[in-house]
């Protein structure tokens, strides 16, 4: 059987609430992991894994998820409810979406911005712009840990608030509005298909090759 | 209260239906009849199941057959249906005749989440999953339903992404009890989500097609973001270890991007990656889709290349090309502009 459809048990280690949907829930994984692998999660022997990214490790032999509270969701609501020491099942890690880490546009929304997460706390990370699209200001989760990284020029891109501090309007906006792109650089696009398939169709249409383009989307 | 749809139902859940509601289990098979093998559209009509009985089913369940709500003809004679889901959304199914085929190009989904570069569908993002009678009524309410030869899962959607009613809608198209048609006219295209691959490998005997469009997975992952997490090279290996048996089929589909993946080294790794598996490779033209950076191939690079691959030995076809002028061929399903001008009216 291949690694992504093992599972494995393992342990809570801790979990938090950072937002009023937003969670990191710490799990123990002993396997080696690159930037930009996603693991299977499931709480039940025989139901279907939901993935995740692995937005780095905060302790060793650990990983951290970030994840958000779907309603009516099949993990989700679960996963919020779980507590240190509990235990969960996850697959050994696995996956090819490898965002750089030196002079790249790192593009994402929601939680889409957990593989970038992996990457600045692994690697040392040179000219980075990263856009985040979010609803509000409470959703620019690892805000303060991205300002201490001085390598990353960060733009949060609020829809639904105008915070005076961050661009209000969602990332189609921003991008749109902005005459010249970088054509030697890559982009590397983390998030939901919708959000993918439009900012790759305007990187695109402002002179961008596609194969500049590397997409992860959260299917 | 909003009436749950009998149509695309299996035959045990119908009898479960029957059961709770106090009936013979019989009753299932005899509801499975009235939906599958005569054309109805009220419960009413079910008239070899007592009026008592039919006033039970009628208090909860409709039939929920939907007719289409559009038709557009190609000059080849191949036809695209407009039909009405659930939540005021739209899906496609492509009608296309042939000689001595009909072919039906069934939804799975409204919309997709893929976001594969070379796809109208995929450009319009997912809205929803239709349930399997919403699948099944494609078929069963299509005008030429007597003609269809073939089913082929290839319209809006990736149908292992909505596995369980894919496999409901399968079972209902092949079982004796519903439309009866045999499991080598059913074929169920994939862009490669492994483990609704699996299990509709082990739980169905249709036809699989895999979408592979490059045989280099950096290649692949910029027209298909599905590289990245279900590989290529693991889908392989997944068809390696499963015995298709001497009926089954499995074949590869490739659409033809000019300068991309129509050279000698996507000939040979094609070669070396399908070693072992008895499969077939269709060519697809590319139809160009708006604002794309790809390019179809000319005609004599998708001849040269056909020949290339036979010469390897992989059984290889270039698939004429249908609807075109109705944006009814491949990758080109798209109910976009008609959801942007419903939103514009609400
Ligand atoms: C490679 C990959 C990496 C991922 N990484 C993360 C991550 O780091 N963090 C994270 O929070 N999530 C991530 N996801 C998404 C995650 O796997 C789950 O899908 C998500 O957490 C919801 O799970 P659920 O079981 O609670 O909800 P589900 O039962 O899967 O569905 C929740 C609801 O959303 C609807 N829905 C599902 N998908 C879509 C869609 N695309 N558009 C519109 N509606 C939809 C469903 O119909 C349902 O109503 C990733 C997905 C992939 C493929
Ligand atoms: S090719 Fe298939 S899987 Fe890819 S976006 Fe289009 S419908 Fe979805």
């Amino acid at each position: 059987m291949d690694s992504q459809r093992e599972n494995y048990e393992t342990i809570v280690s801790g979990i938090s609430k950072i937002s009023e949907t937003a969670y990191l829930i710490r799990i123990q994984y002993p396997w080696a992991w690159q930037p930009g692998d996603v693991t299977g999660i499931k709480l039940l022997e025989h139901e279907p894994p939901r993935l995740y990214s692995i937005a780095g490790s905060d302790n060793k032999n650990e990983i951290t998820l970030l994840f958000t509270e779907k309603p009516d969701g099949l993990l989700t609501p679960r996963l919020s409810e779980v507590k240190k020491g509990d235990t969960i099942f996850a697959s050994k890690p696995f996956g090819k979406f490898r965002p750089g880490s030196l002079n790249s546009w790192w593009i994402c929304n929601g939680t889409g911005i957990a593989p970038f997460r992996g990457v600045w706390m692994n690697e040392e990370v040179h000219n980075i712009t990263l856009l985040h699209g979010v609803r509000n200001s409470d959703d620019k989760y690892f805000n303060e840990e991205i300002n201490s990284q001085h390598e990353i020029k960060y733009t949060a891109c609020l829809s639904r608030e105008n915070s005076g501090k961050d661009f209000h309007g969602r990332i189609t906006k921003y991008l749109a509005a902005k005459g010249h792109f970088p054509v030697d650089t890559n982009f590397y696009l983390c998030g939901s298909t919708e959000m993918i398939v439009e900012v790759r169709d305007l990187l695109i249409s402002k002179g961008i090759p596609f194969t500049n383009i590397y997409t992860e989307i959260y299917f | 209260m909003n009436k749950e749809a009998l149509f695309g139902k299996t035959l045990s859940e119908l009898k479960t239906i029957a059961e709770s509601l106090g009936l013979k289990p019989f009753v299932g098979k005899q509801m499975a009849d009235w939906l599958y093998k005569k054309d109805i559209h009220t419960v009413e009509e079910m008239k070899n199941i007592s009026k008592a009985a039919r006033d039970k089913i009628n208090e909860q369940y409709c039939i929920g057959r939907v007719e289409h709500s559009n038709v557009q003809e190609s000059v080849d004679g191949t036809k695209k249906y407009l039909f009405p889901t659930a939540n005021k959304k739209f899906i496609e199914a492509a009608y296309i005749p042939d000689k001595d085929r009909a072919t039906l190009c069934v939804s799975s989904q409204v919309g997709c989440k893929m976001g594969c570069l070379f796809c109208m569908t995929g450009k319009q993002g997912f809205q929803a999953q239709l349930t399997a009678g919403e699948i099944v009524n494609q078929i069963k309410s299509l005008p030429e339903y007597d003609k269809l030869t073939n089913i082929v899962y290839m319209g809006m959607g990736e149908p292992f992404d909505n596995i369980d009613n894919v496999l409901k809608s399968v079972e209902i198209i092949t079982s004796d009890y519903g439309l009866a048609m045999s499991t080598r006219r059913v074929t169920v295209s994939t862009i490669g989500i492994i483990p609704g691959m699996k299990q509709f490998l082990e739980q169905s005997d249709c036809h699989l097609a895999v979408s592979l469009h490059t045989p280099f997975d950096h290649e692949r992952a910029q027209l298909m973001p599905i590289e990245n997490v279900y590989p290529l090279e693991k889908v392989i290996q997944e068809i390696k270890s499963f015995d298709f048996g001497k009926q089954r089929r499995i074949s590869f589909e490739y659409i033809m991007f000019s300068g991309i993946n129509d050279t000698k080294e996507h000939v040979k790794e094609m070669a070396r990656l399908l070693n072992g598996i008895r499969c077939r490779v269709n060519l697809i033209r590319f139809h160009p889709i708006p604002d794309t950076p790809l390019k179809g191939c000319s005609e004599e690079k998708m001849i040269w290349f056909r020949d290339q691959l036979t010469k390897k030995g992989i059984t290889t076809t270039i698939r004429a090309s249908r609807g075109e002028d109705i944006f009814a061929a491949c990758g080109l399903l798209s109910t976009k502009e008609l959801l942007k001008k419903q939103k514009e009216q609400e």
